[in-house]
């Protein structure tokens, strides 16, 4: 018979008393917490964004192939544009199809333009100054002189930029991301990418699902203040972990793939046919385009 | 004879066995249960009756033919065998890999080359068959692990091979998906569906299986019979890890007995 016996230390309570609240506590939030809070945010957003897919607005009507052609068509457009009018013009565009989309435009601000400064901006700085951009003085700071020509250059590249980044954030808010990969499909991306791009991205949420829980777990038997060294161990040892983890995983997935016939090339269904709305949008978009080559022109 | 495998040896890369010595067939229609503790080798077995692990002794015929590496080669071959075999794995996560749940059930007779329109009206047929239609638009991440399970048999379903490889069907799951699982699964097999199961779970032995095999912690079959024979075998249970000995107190009184976690006769059996 097979019974078992506790250890004396296991049948006894050990007595703790939590601690009082104290006021003035200091913020103890690690790198970890941040990193995950990070992770979960960017979870939520992925699945967030899917929301203004939802909504009935003029680019999710589209079909997602003539709204992928279409936005090329813009982001062409923004690349020939050399006029600051030109740009501002096509940045309003695509507020307006925001708008048309229903889109919050808080929303789509915020998407479009806190990265703009932030890369940018940094970017094409030293442009104004004229050892970069000589021209007409506008303004000395210094020995250092700004120079219209290099506002110019720089504001130009910010509007291309903000326009170009428009128009692809309306695409991706606007088309739930399968549909978007079935337009890859319809436009003759290799299947072998598109496959990849769909599991990559549907495998990603698991396994950051399954870091949020090592992390939890870890967390609720941690007793005491852990050395920022411990948690870098922790984390390097977490990612070996993942690692083998997904490796087995993609086998395992290979496996299930082989099971229902997959032979090395997936086979998808065709694609329907085109609306009234994707044709019109489509031949806007082209006209748009065209009209921008024009005007540089002139 | 839908399988038939004799003295199959396998072995995991590291060197473990996981099968040894192992024989059994199953006929066509037959309702077969594989039942074992965990690491018995339940799920090599299946695989290895998928043609997706192959035995490094012994030989696995299924409809008739020898089923190897070579011949899953052939197109014409492996796109037949697939076709005529379905495998649910065990975690829904790996078998659910599309982007959404329709793209999921779609992907098998999309991939045995079915028209497109028989695609679609099979999708629609299976996810309504399955009260899961209302899914067909989510994410596979969002779903719960009994959706996830329905799909996954959805998945398989949806290009209606004639023989159902389920790993641990109900394992995770709570109690009302647990017995849809098994009223589909009987149902499947009254349809005419030959059904092989792996499983632990002594609950549902009796409703999904006539024959079963007992793998034991060995890696061997150690025993084939009907689940009335089996389960009432106390000695051939607790030698496969499927019940064990457990003492507890009645009032005053401590006493051991043999213990199975089955739902129809817990505590009734030693009284």
């Amino acid at each position: 018979m097979n019974t078992r016996t506790l250890p004396d230390w296991l049948t006894k309570t050990e007595q703790f008393t939590l601690p009082k609240l104290q006021t003035k506590q200091r913020k103890t939030d690690g790198f970890i917490e941040k990193t995950l809070a990070g992770i979960s945010t960017i979870i939520e957003e992925a699945v967030f964004s899917q929301k203004y897919a939802n909504l009935p607005g003029l680019l999710q009507a589209m079909d997602a192939r003539f709204k992928l052609i279409s936005v090329l068509a813009l982001l062409l457009a923004a690349g020939f544009a050399h006029s600051i009018g030109l740009l501002i013009a096509l940045n309003v565009l695509a507020l307006l199809m925001a708008l048309a989309s229903r889109i919050p435009l808080t929303v789509f601000i915020r998407r479009v333009w806190f990265f703009i400064p932030l890369y940018t901006g940094i970017v094409v700085f030293p442009a104004i100054f004229s050892f970069i951009t000589p021209g007409k003085p506008l303004l000395s700071i210094g020995s250092a002189i700004i120079t219209e020509q290099g506002v110019k250059a720089a504001f130009m590249i910010i509007a291309r930029v903000g326009a170009s980044v428009s128009f692809a954030v309306l695409l991706v808010l606007t088309t739930k991301w399968q549909n978007l990969m079935r337009a890859l499909r319809a436009l003759y991306i290799p299947q072998t990418f598109i496959l990849t791009t769909e599991m990559t991205y549907r495998y990603i949420f698991l396994l950051l699902r399954i870091v949020d829980d090592m992390h939890l777990a870890r967390k609720s038997r941690v007793l005491q203040r852990t050395s920022g060294s411990e948690n870098r161990d922790w984390i390097a040892s977490r990612i070996g972990v993942l690692l083998k983890k997904s490796q087995g995983l993609s086998e395992h997935v290979y496996l299930a793939m082989l099971s229902r016939g997959y032979t090395g090339e997936a086979r998808t269904l065709q694609p329907g046919k085109a609306g009234i709305a994707d044709l019109g949008v489509l031949s806007f978009s082209l006209l748009v385009l065209v009209a921008v080559i024009i005007l540089n022109w002139y | 004879m839908i399988f038939e495998i004799k003295d199959v040896i396998y072995s995991y890369s590291d060197g473990s066995e996981a099968l040894d010595q192992v024989s059994m067939h199953v006929q066509n229609g037959e309702k077969v249960a594989i039942l074992g503790a965990n690491g018995s080798g339940k799920s090599t077995l299946l695989h290895i009756l998928d043609g997706l692990y192959f035995p490094e002794h012994g030989h696995v015929h299924a409809f008739g033919e020898l089923l190897t590496e070579e011949r899953l080669r052939e197109p014409g071959f492996s796109q037949a065998f697939r076709r005529r075999v379905g495998f649910v794995f065990q975690n829904p996560d790996v078998q659910l890999f599309s982007s959404t749940v329709w793209d999921e059930v779609a992907f098998g007779p999309l991939q045995i080359g079915l028209p497109q329109e028989e695609v679609v009206e099979r999708v629609e047929d299976v996810l309504g068959m399955l009260g899961i239609a209302k899914l067909s638009k989510r994410h596979p991440y969002n779903l719960s692990d009994g959706e996830k399970k329905k799909v996954a048999i959805a998945s398989v379903l949806s290009y209606n091979p004639e023989v159902l490889l389920l790993d641990e069907p109900t394992a995770g799951l709570d109690p009302k998906t647990q017995a849809w699982v098994v009223d589909c699964i009987i149902e499947l097999n009254q349809a005419g569906k030959t059904t092989v199961i792996a499983t632990h779970d002594l609950n549902i032995v009796q409703e999904i299986a006539e024959r079963i095999y007992v793998l034991g912690e060995e890696h061997k079959v150690i025993a084939e019979g009907n689940p009335a024979h089996i389960l009432q075998d106390e000695e051939l249970l607790i030698k496969g890890n499927l019940a064990h000995f457990h003492v507890h107190r009645h009032g005053s009184i401590i006493h051991a007995h043999s213990h199975q976690h089955t739902a129809h006769d817990h505590h009734d059996q030693h009284r």
